[in-house]
């Protein structure tokens, strides 16, 4: 049975918060620290009941909340997942979160599930069969989603670049963008594009939400390889690039990934906080 | 360009089998590291992903058996049970059995599939749907309705086990590994296992009491239960055995059994 939330929608601040994950959310209930919103991945609460869910309803009370997602495999070639699409319209039913979110990926075929955010050739086919799935989850949660770049460590041979890509995806599917900046830069290394050019071929007016992430540069190989660890702080070529993102896209609400050799919380908060006055200067810049 | 199906499947056959990327490495743009390394970085994390997963719900296998058997042992029940889900909460659902099945793991450990049930039972046991407990269930034990004709409603989390080894005690051991190791010649073992305020719990119980719970959970009566655990020990006490359970919460309903018509 549907539990429809007994909370208002908060409207998601445009400032920085935080993903929070397991280690931290004790401390989060029990001090309530300032952060102006929350993200959590929506898998994480896809049980029936339990103490994440104790705990989601009591966050749910204290701060803005969005749901994202990690496992729907939007870009598959299989349907998809009816039982999968049925646990996140119970719990966006539930927790009426401010943006739920997924990513422009695929992770399952032939019935099997690999767990991971897999790269989609950048093809006409791929971004049509998007278009058409983005509706579909749309209509199955009754409300918009918004979608997301990914990091990716080899790219097909395409027929557009990514952020072509993206973009139209974006703009045939009517979908707001969750522009992910760390995951722009590491593309642009692995790949070799200059991010501006990618941030340049974002139409304005698409992107909602914004995410940082530390990554783990490789050593030894022949060329330049990142890998998406979220295990680290947002490195100071991430900063320049998002400093450049709000100024082409206006101040988004931001979030910090963090989610290996996860730190403190007050240092997570420090880092989100990092983002909110570049989303402040850049808020002074535009007023 | 091969269509999206034919290329997810090959990438898939690539993360598959390190010998099966040969299909897609045409459709890659390798660069000088190569399609196969790259292809090496996705294949890698997934293992990674899964072994923590696994990792993360069988503690008490991982510290029997130690990380690298524990890999080992990962790695092939990947190989033979690939995710059939978005969410891996679900993904070590078949690791006991695979256990059981697996003579390396169970000749030198040959409770470690037991072992392997009961934290798969308490994986169960966080994540089943919540339920409040009536007001007080015991009403309906003094009302004018024949106790012995009702029908308990369990608390969603409540799982029992029954073991040939003291299964309870070797994973309190896992625990606490300083504690004195249990005997294997304790004996065999019964247990609950469940949820109260957001933690799981577990306690060996009689196999009277396990046979009582199971006929419960098999939608019997209470004289139904209470003949199943009279048939392991005709000393088996019903009310002492209710109260136990109501006092614990895993009773969170009593209903009458509907009249034959």
């Amino acid at each position: 049975m549907r539990r429809a939330s007994q909370h208002p929608v908060k409207p998601i601040p445009v400032r920085a918060g935080i993903g929070l994950r397991a280690p931290h959310v004790t401390r989060v209930l029990a001090e309530k620290p300032p952060i102006p919103w929350l993200e959590v991945h929506s898998e994480n609460y896809f049980a029936a009941g339990g103490a994440a869910h104790a705990a989601l309803e009591q966050l749910r009370v204290d701060y803005p909340l969005s749901l994202h997602g990690v496992g729907l495999s939007l870009g598959s070639a299989d349907p998809l997942d009816p039982a999968h699409l049925r646990r996140l319209r119970a719990l966006v039913d539930r927790y009426q979160p401010t943006f739920v979110s997924e990513h422009l990926s695929w992770g399952a075929i032939d019935g099997t599930h690999w767990n991971d955010l897999l790269p989609l050739p950048h093809t006409r086919e791929a971004a049509a069969l998007l278009v058409d799935r983005i509706d579909e989850v749309e209509e199955a949660l009754g409300r918009p989603i918004l979608v997301e770049n990914v990091s990716s460590y080899l790219r097909f041979h395409a027929e557009m670049s990514e952020a072509e890509f993206v973009a139209e995806v974006v703009r045939r599917s009517g979908c707001a963008l969750l522009l992910d900046v760390n995951n722009v830069y590491v593309n642009s290394v692995n790949h070799g594009f200059d991010p501006s050019d990618y941030l340049r071929a974002i139409p304005i007016g698409v992107v909602a939400e914004i995410h940082l992430a530390g990554h783990t540069r490789k050593t030894g190989l022949p060329e330049p390889l990142i890998i998406d660890s979220h295990d680290d702080f947002v490195s100071a070529e991430v900063w320049a690039l998002y400093e450049r993102a709000i100024e082409r896209f206006g101040p988004r609400p931001t979030l910090i990934e963090w989610d290996a050799r996860i730190p403190s919380l007050e240092t997570l908060i420090e880092e989100a906080d990092r983002a909110t006055r570049r989303l402040e200067a850049c808020r002074a810049e535009f007023a | 360009m091969p269509s999206l199906r034919e290329l997810q499947r090959g990438f898939a056959a690539a993360m598959a089998m390190h010998d099966r990327a040969e299909g897609i490495v045409p459709a890659i743009d390798g660069g000088a590291i190569g399609a196969s390394a790259r292809l090496g970085i996705y294949r890698n994390a997934i293992a990674a992903t899964r072994l923590r997963a696994l990792e993360d719900t069988f503690p008490a296998v991982l510290a029997l058996v130690g990380a690298p058997f524990f890999e080992r042992l990962a790695v092939r029940y990947s190989d033979l049970n690939p995710s059939r889900s978005g969410d891996l909460c679900d993904y070590g659902a078949r690791f006991p059995q695979f256990i059981e099945g697996s003579p390396e793991a169970i000749e030198p450990v040959p409770y470690l599939a037991d072992i392997a049930n009961l934290e798969w039972l308490r994986q169960e046991a966080a994540l089943a749907a919540d339920a409040v407990p009536a007001p007080d269930p015991r009403w309906c034990l003094t009302a004018a309705v024949d106790p012995r004709r009702l029908r308990a409603t369990l608390h969603p989390s409540l799982r029992s086990l029954r073991s040939a080894f003291p299964v309870f005690a070797i994973h309190r051991w896992c625990d606490t590994p300083a504690a004195p190791a249990p005997r294997l010649d304790d004996g065999p073992e019964c247990g609950l296992i469940w949820r109260a305020d957001g933690e799981v719990a577990e306690t060996a119980i009689h196999p009277a009491s396990h046979a009582f719970v199971e006929a419960l959970r098999g939608g019997g009566t209470l004289a139904d239960a209470a003949a199943a655990g009279e048939s392991q020990d005709e000393l088996f006490h019903l009310r002492d055995c209710l109260d136990g359970l109501l006092d614990r919460g895993l009773i969170v309903d009593f209903t009458p059994r509907a009249r034959n018509p």
